[in-house]
């Protein structure tokens, strides 16, 4: 079952980020190779909520399963910390995310973003074990990040290496926008490393990659989402019918003016159904 | 957080209603404008579970979307109901119960089975040839028992049920025309002419003559460029709702649109910030 895990990032990745079938449909046909489930955009778009801390693990997992079973290209869960603040339930989610269907699991040492206050040092290399016990059993590896940063880039590389000592696949500072930084990081830390909001101004992917950073996280959708709705609905709010969004060619990315076009379920479904009738029909008959 | 009530709506002023698919796209409608909002069986299924619009999504689906949606924004929310997501009309007197615990105020019934759906006319259209796969309907005695069943799960609450027919390719206008007037009588408060049945204006006037009372338009579309109605136009003929489908393809748009931008410049170390 491990044989192939790690076959999928064996190159640089760029991830995009996602909260349901429609953000992974954008991100695959946009040509994205992987993409992160982001508990954020789940707890935002899904389910209403201003952040993570108020999510369950069921809310996260209704929104995951489903997004696994569809999906196309790898899938990894950010699960935050946990969505709880032992280090068993974390496990317990990571392995639950794992039979689901994730490729990675994503944890991190950050119990409020809010308070800016993270899990005490013993507490973060026991949860990373626990977790990597949780899903070695599974085609899945894990990807650790921390917070720590403010705590200045010494502490957060020490976490870094506690992470890869105890099973991390890779590891990596939340919130670095420098390319001085990923340098530093890259010196001290020589496990395969996550730049996990690509919203540098100053630093290529390729950049990275030389530094070994072999994921690369795309927060894009909740935007562009929120962005593309606004557009359509004040539109057709003002012209009292749906020509704007009729008419919208996508600016030419689809060759289709229609969502479902994208989708193409009927080209699997339809014959599926139509093949049970057949088969049935075959037997009526004698 | 109070909740706006719809009926009140309703009697004051003709609404045009997206559908939406989850919270992100009810909280949008909600800034744009818009005053209620329909959940859309065929985006739920299409944006939740990424499966095609054939009857796969379930009750429980429906709730968990519905509970939270109702908990972020609070103008009214609807509920595409499908065929009340059950065959006995006892089962679907407890679906309703349950979508109005979820904060729904308006569940439609219609009277398909569970081969149903939009992909359906999607197969025939994109497949020259292939059988017309038309909506298969239940009798017309249970979907009455089933609005019925609807009906008195709604009482003494905001929430009411909308009877919607998709008999029009099978049985044609008149017959769905009579459904809406029968559903009437059951408890309905609105009726909805589905499944092409309603196209024009004309076919606005012919319904209104023998269906009094509040009707919703299905899903207000263009043909190149050209609406088939206007809002005004239908309006005195009861029709005080119009639904549309706008958020899906903007939200995909959206996110294509900033996800190409970031490709493009991965390699020069720009992309547009979150």
């Amino acid at each position: 079952m491990e044989d192939n895990k790690n076959a999928w990032w064996s190159r640089q990745i760029v991830a995009a980020d996602i909260y349901d079938c429609f953000s992974l449909k954008a991100a695959s046909k946009t040509g994205y190779e992987a993409v992160y489930l982001s508990a954020d955009a789940v707890a935002e778009c899904v389910c209403g909520l201003p952040d993570t801390e108020q999510m369950s693990a069921e809310e996260l997992l209704w929104a995951a399963k489903r997004v696994f079973a569809f999906s196309e290209v790898p899938v990894i869960a950010d699960i935050r910390i946990g969505l709880g603040n032992s280090t068993e339930s974390a496990a317990r989610l990571a392995g639950r995310m794992a039979k689901a269907g994730a490729k990675a699991v994503w944890i991190n040492d950050v119990l409020s973003d809010k308070e800016e206050r993270m899990i005490k040092s013993e507490e973060w290399k026991r949860r990373v074990w626990k977790v990597h016990e949780a899903i070695a059993m599974y085609p899945c590896i894990l990807i650790c990040t921390t917070g720590t940063r403010t705590q200045g880039m010494e502490h957060a590389m020490e976490r870094c290496s506690q992470a890869a000592s105890c099973g991390a696949d890779i590891v990596g500072i939340e919130g670095m926008d420098l390319a001085e930084e990923a340098r530093r990081l890259s010196e001290a830390v020589k496990a395969p490393k996550v730049w996990t909001e690509w919203n540098a101004d100053h630093v290529t992917v390729q950049e990275l990659e030389d530094l070994g950073f072999s994921l690369v996280m795309d927060c894009h959708s909740v935007k562009g989402a929120l962005e593309g709705m606004q557009l359509f609905g004040e539109r057709t709010m003002a012209d009292g019918n749906t020509v704007y969004h009729d008419e919208h060619d996508y600016d030419g990315m689809l060759p289709t003016r229609s969502y479902y076009d994208l989708f193409e379920f009927y080209k699997e479904w339809i014959p599926l159904e139509r093949g049970f009738m057949e088969t049935a029909g075959k037997v009526v008959k004698g | 957080m109070k909740t706006m009530i719809l009926k009140d709506m309703l009697a004051k002023e003709q609404l045009l209603v997206p559908c939406i698919y989850d919270c992100a796209s009810a909280k949008m409608a909600e800034n744009t404008g818009y005053q209620a909002v329909m959940l859309s069986g065929a985006s739920i299924s299409y944006a939740m579970d990424g499966l095609p619009d054939m009857a796969m999504a379930t009750i429980d689906e429906l709730v968990f979307a519905a509970e939270h949606i109702t908990n972020c924004v609070k103008i009214p929310l609807l509920i595409d109901g499908d065929d009340g997501y059950g065959e006995s009309p006892a089962v679907v007197y407890r679906n309703v119960k349950r979508l109005i615990q979820a904060g729904s105020q308006a569940i439609t019934i219609e009277d398909s089975t569970g081969v149903r759906g939009f992909e359906r006319r999607i197969a025939a259209k994109n497949t020259p040839g292939a059988d017309p796969f038309k909506d298969s309907l239940v009798s017309k005695e249970v979907w009455l028992a089933k609005i019925r069943a609807g009906a008195e799960a709604c009482e003494g609450t905001d929430c009411m049920i909308i009877a919607r027919t998709n008999c029009y390719p099978v049985l044609g206008l008149d017959e769905a025309i009579d459904r809406c007037a029968k559903a009437r009588e059951m408890g309905a408060q609105m009726t909805l002419i589905c499944s092409g049945g309603l196209k024009h204006v004309e076919d606005a006037r012919i319904a209104a003559e023998r269906d009094k009372g509040w009707k919703v338009w299905p899903d207000i579309v263009s043909e190149n460029g050209v609406p088939n109605i206007t809002l005004e136009e239908v309006e005195p003929y009861g029709f005080n709702m119009v639904t549309c489908h706008v958020f899906e393809k903007g939200a995909i748009y959206g996110m294509m649109r900033r996800g190409k931008h970031n490709r493009e410049e991965a390699h020069k170390g720009k992309c547009e910030k979150e």
